[in-house]
């Protein structure tokens, strides 16, 4: 018997959850771009794909946008994640004010990784290179198939997981552990999302 | 939020969330020409929207403005809300679009749905709850014939013409052709029924209690099947497979080819429905048949690969059994 192909859920679902004040132009940057881009042409006037942010040539301002396919791969090209701080400044510069740095990453607090690792202090690095402002939010079950994006927050986890999260023993325990504050435990993947 | 969201939510009267939680992320909008993309997955998301104190007030339900389903079920829950007799049913809701998107809010209950719930019933008390909504789900079918008469109720339905499709589709899709000769002969002795407009997709999960009753949720497929006895069995049979969870040998057929209470108490539910809906035993059996042969090729177009094999070995189950000269009617309602 023939099969069905199995859905795909939308990387750039997280557009629905922020305010934009121009929707013009978008960059989608590191391998695999085409699908992406795609995805956000639904959203901007023009879709710029790049592999990497290596010698970029456009200008300062540019973009409404700025989304990365990969986060883990385009360090890679950055001295694997030494030239992390670069890259954030780089981003900052192409975007114009009011623009939105997206990038997923692995969540530290689930794989134990707090001290180390490229999620590592995303955040604070976010502000030191220019955004005004960061906001978190979960992909769950992953970040390379997000069917939920949830604030990060415990009041949010905690609806999250009473209202349309796992049930039986392991919802208990999941819906307990975001109660006590602990909700980043929860989650494999974390999608940062900065205003310019 | 986004702007275009808050615009929609603010012209049916609801404030910007303190809060968004974006779940059942499908496929992307816009752009869409359908709400099925290749793949035959849904296109769109759902929002739960939170209070300040992290409470949930809606779930609003984002499609594509070309989605059908759900311009269906804004149209069939605007049209059923306004009957007074509906109010204890059917949960408040709005319904908004523009530039490509269309919203279906529903007002937002704490209390958990029935799929979340049924493991932990009782038999007697999984029955119970059972009629009730089978009453329910008749109470609104019957209003619906009334307020929305373009859905076609009481119109003649052929069983074997209208699952000619779904025959085809399954055969297409490499299901033994004996299999299906033999479902089509039990559809051709069912004949003709008349239509009785059903849920379509009702099983524990699209139930919410409330207080003594129930309230019915989603209502994208409303109507859009109208041969009796859909809905009874969608419940029945999905019922089953949540409360038998991984202890499940086989399928809800395979159970009812059995002797033990389950099978005889949802034989007697099925009875019952059979009299409500004055269908004669050839009839009945016709109906479930078309109810097996359009889920499954449904779930083939659509669903997850374990459902649809699990709907395959049902369907192979039936057909077998019919094979054997066994009566479906005996099998799955005491008839004859």
């Amino acid at each position: 018997l023939t099969a069905a192909a199995a859905p795909e859920h939308p990387k750039a679902a997280w557009l629905w959850l922020v305010d934009r004040p121009r929707a013009e132009d978008a960059l989608v940057v590191g391998p695999d771009a085409g699908g992406l881009a795609a995805e956000l042409a639904g959203h901007f006037t023009r879709v710029v794909t790049a592999p990497t942010l290596t010698a970029f040539p456009h200008p300062a301002g540019a973009f409404d946008c700025v989304q990365m396919t990969n986060w883990a791969t385009v360090l890679e090209s950055t001295d694997g994640g030494a030239g992390i701080d670069d890259l954030l400044a780089e981003c900052r510069r192409l975007l114009r004010p009011g623009g939105h740095l997206s990038v997923a990453v692995d969540n530290p607090w689930w794989y134990g990784r707090l001290r180390r690792g490229p999620g590592t202090a995303l955040s604070q690095r976010m502000h030191v290179a220019g955004f005004r402002k960061v906001r978190r939010f979960f992909e769950h079950p992953s970040h390379h198939n997000p069917r939920c994006l949830i604030p990060d927050s415990t009041l949010a986890t905690v609806a999250y997981e009473t209202h349309h999260g796992a049930s039986g023993a392991v919802g208990v325990a999941r819906r307990l552990v975001a109660w006590c504050g602990a909700h980043r435990l929860l989650y494999r993947s974390i999608r940062y999302v900065s205003l310019a | 939020m986004n702007a275009q969201l808050r615009n929609l939510l603010a012209s049916v009267g609801i404030a910007e969330p303190a809060e968004t939680v974006l779940i059942n992320n499908m496929g992307p909008i816009p752009p869409v020409a359908s709400e099925r993309d290749g793949s035959g997955s849904l296109r769109g998301f759902n929002l739960l929207l939170l209070d300040d104190r992290g409470q949930p007030t809606h779930l609003c339900k984002c499609r594509p403005e070309a989605s059908a389903s759900a311009r269906r079920e804004a149209h069939v829950l605007a049209a059923l809300r306004r009957d007074p007799a509906l109010a204890a049913v059917l949960l408040p809701t709005w319904n908004a679009s523009s530039d490509g998107m269309q919203l279906v809010v529903y007002r937002f209950e704490r209390e958990r749905d029935l799929a979340q719930r049924a493991g932990r019933y009782g038999r007697e008390r999984w029955f119970r709850a059972a009629r009730q909504i089978l009453a329910l789900a008749n109470v609104v079918s019957s209003r619906a014939a009334t307020v929305l008469p373009e859905l076609g109720a009481g119109r003649p339905i052929t069983l074997a013409e209208a699952m000619r499709r779904p025959l085809a589709d399954l055969a297409a899709a490499g299901v033994n052709p004996l299999d299906l000769a033999d479902l089509a002969r039990v559809l051709a002795e069912g004949g003709t029924v008349r239509a009785h407009l059903q849920h379509g997709d009702l099983w524990a999960a699209n139930v919410l209690p409330h207080g003594d009753g129930w309230w019915l949720l989603d209502f994208e497929h409303y109507g859009a099947i109208s041969v009796p006895l859909y809905d009874v069995c969608h419940f029945l049979r999905t019922g089953h497979e949540l409360r038998a969870g991984r202890r499940a040998a086989g399928t809800w057929f395979d159970s009812q080819c059995g002797d033990d209470d389950e099978a005889a108490r949802c034989r007697a539910v099925i009875r019952e429905q059979v009299t409500a809906q004055q269908l004669d035993d050839r009839e009945a059996a016709g109906a479930i048949v078309y109810y097996f042969t359009e889920f499954t090729a449904r779930a083939h177009r659509y669903a997850p690969a374990t459902t649809r094999q699990r709907s395959l070995a049902e369907l192979a189950s039936l057909a077998a059994a019919i094979r054997r000269g066994e009566s479906v009617g005996r099998i799955c309602f005491g008839g004859a």
